[in-house]
């Protein structure tokens, strides 16, 4: 590590910036491709009004959408959280195939029939696992 | 030591660069337009007996109840209170609804908002509720 009189190191400088430079370079981009997935959002199609859900004399809905959802998507698993904020304290969960790997969530509001003919909003809280 | 000097540039772009994208990939919470929420606010119907001491069971427009309740005792508050906090979080919405001369207002929010939407509905009772919804 001899310096010449103007600082600089020559080849050995050279090398050594070079070396952390794509040292620096390749952690970023093992960055970057581990984690590509999370950049597109899988929920972006969701349409909840397809899982008919109803919430009249309790919750049901259907289940065909969210198969063909996850298949179409390539999802490891969805879960929906349906909940009626004021009137009911409980949350309904609907929970398909595993829930592990990576998280996208989204929050929908619909206006449904609830008890005695009221129209109240349903939060619907849709979970996909990747 | 300009070899040095390059590397040590290329080394900050790369920390913004990592910053950029831990940015644009953190799971933020898609949050509802207002605009969005106060059209689907003037939709919701309920019983009048559900948020008022009237012994009246007739379904009414959430919009009524309000429009009601600036001058009346009434819990509608409480729920819009216990809805926009479900939807929007807590203490992160300010809903203040004017019927006549009278205002009343529902979060603590005053401050800072992102973004705000105004709704003017016609009440069942006279006169028009005229509701502004500013969110975080």
């Amino acid at each position: 590590m001899i310096r010449n009189c103007h600082g600089d190191m020559g080849f050995m400088e050279a090398m050594v910036s070079s070396i952390s430079v794509m040292t620096v370079l390749c952690v970023y981009l093992a960055f970057v491709a581990s984690n590509i997935g999370a950049f597109c959002d899988p929920l972006e199609d969701f349409d909840p009004g397809s899982i008919e859900l109803e919430t009249v004399d309790g919750i049901s809905y259907s289940e065909p959408y969210l198969y063909s959802y996850m298949e179409y998507k390539t999802l490891k698993g969805i879960q929906v959280d349906v909940s009626v904020p004021g009137f009911s304290e409980e949350t309904f969960s609907i929970g398909l195939g595993q829930d592990e790997g990576m998280e996208f969530t989204r929050d929908y509001v619909l206006i449904l029939d609830y008890d005695n003919g009221r129209k109240v909003p349903v939060k619907v809280e849709v979970t996909a696992f990747a | 030591m300009t070899a040095f000097m390059d590397a040590m540039i290329f080394l900050i772009v790369i920390m913004i660069a990592i910053g950029t994208t831990a940015h644009y990939m953190g799971s933020d919470h898609e949050i509802m337009d207002p605009d969005q929420f106060l059209r689907q606010l003037s939709s919701i119907e309920v019983r009048l007996s559900d948020f008022t001491d009237l012994e009246d069971d007739s379904l009414v427009f959430l919009s009524d109840v309000m429009a009601y309740s600036v001058d009346n005792d009434s819990s509608v508050g409480m729920y819009l209170e216990c809805l926009l906090s479900d939807i929007f979080g807590e203490h992160r919405f300010l809903l203040t609804y004017t019927y006549g001369d009278s205002i009343a207002e529902v979060g603590d929010m005053h401050d800072y908002y992102r973004s705000k939407a105004y709704l003017d509905i016609p009440v069942s009772i006279g006169g028009r509720i005229n509701i502004s919804l500013s969110i975080l």
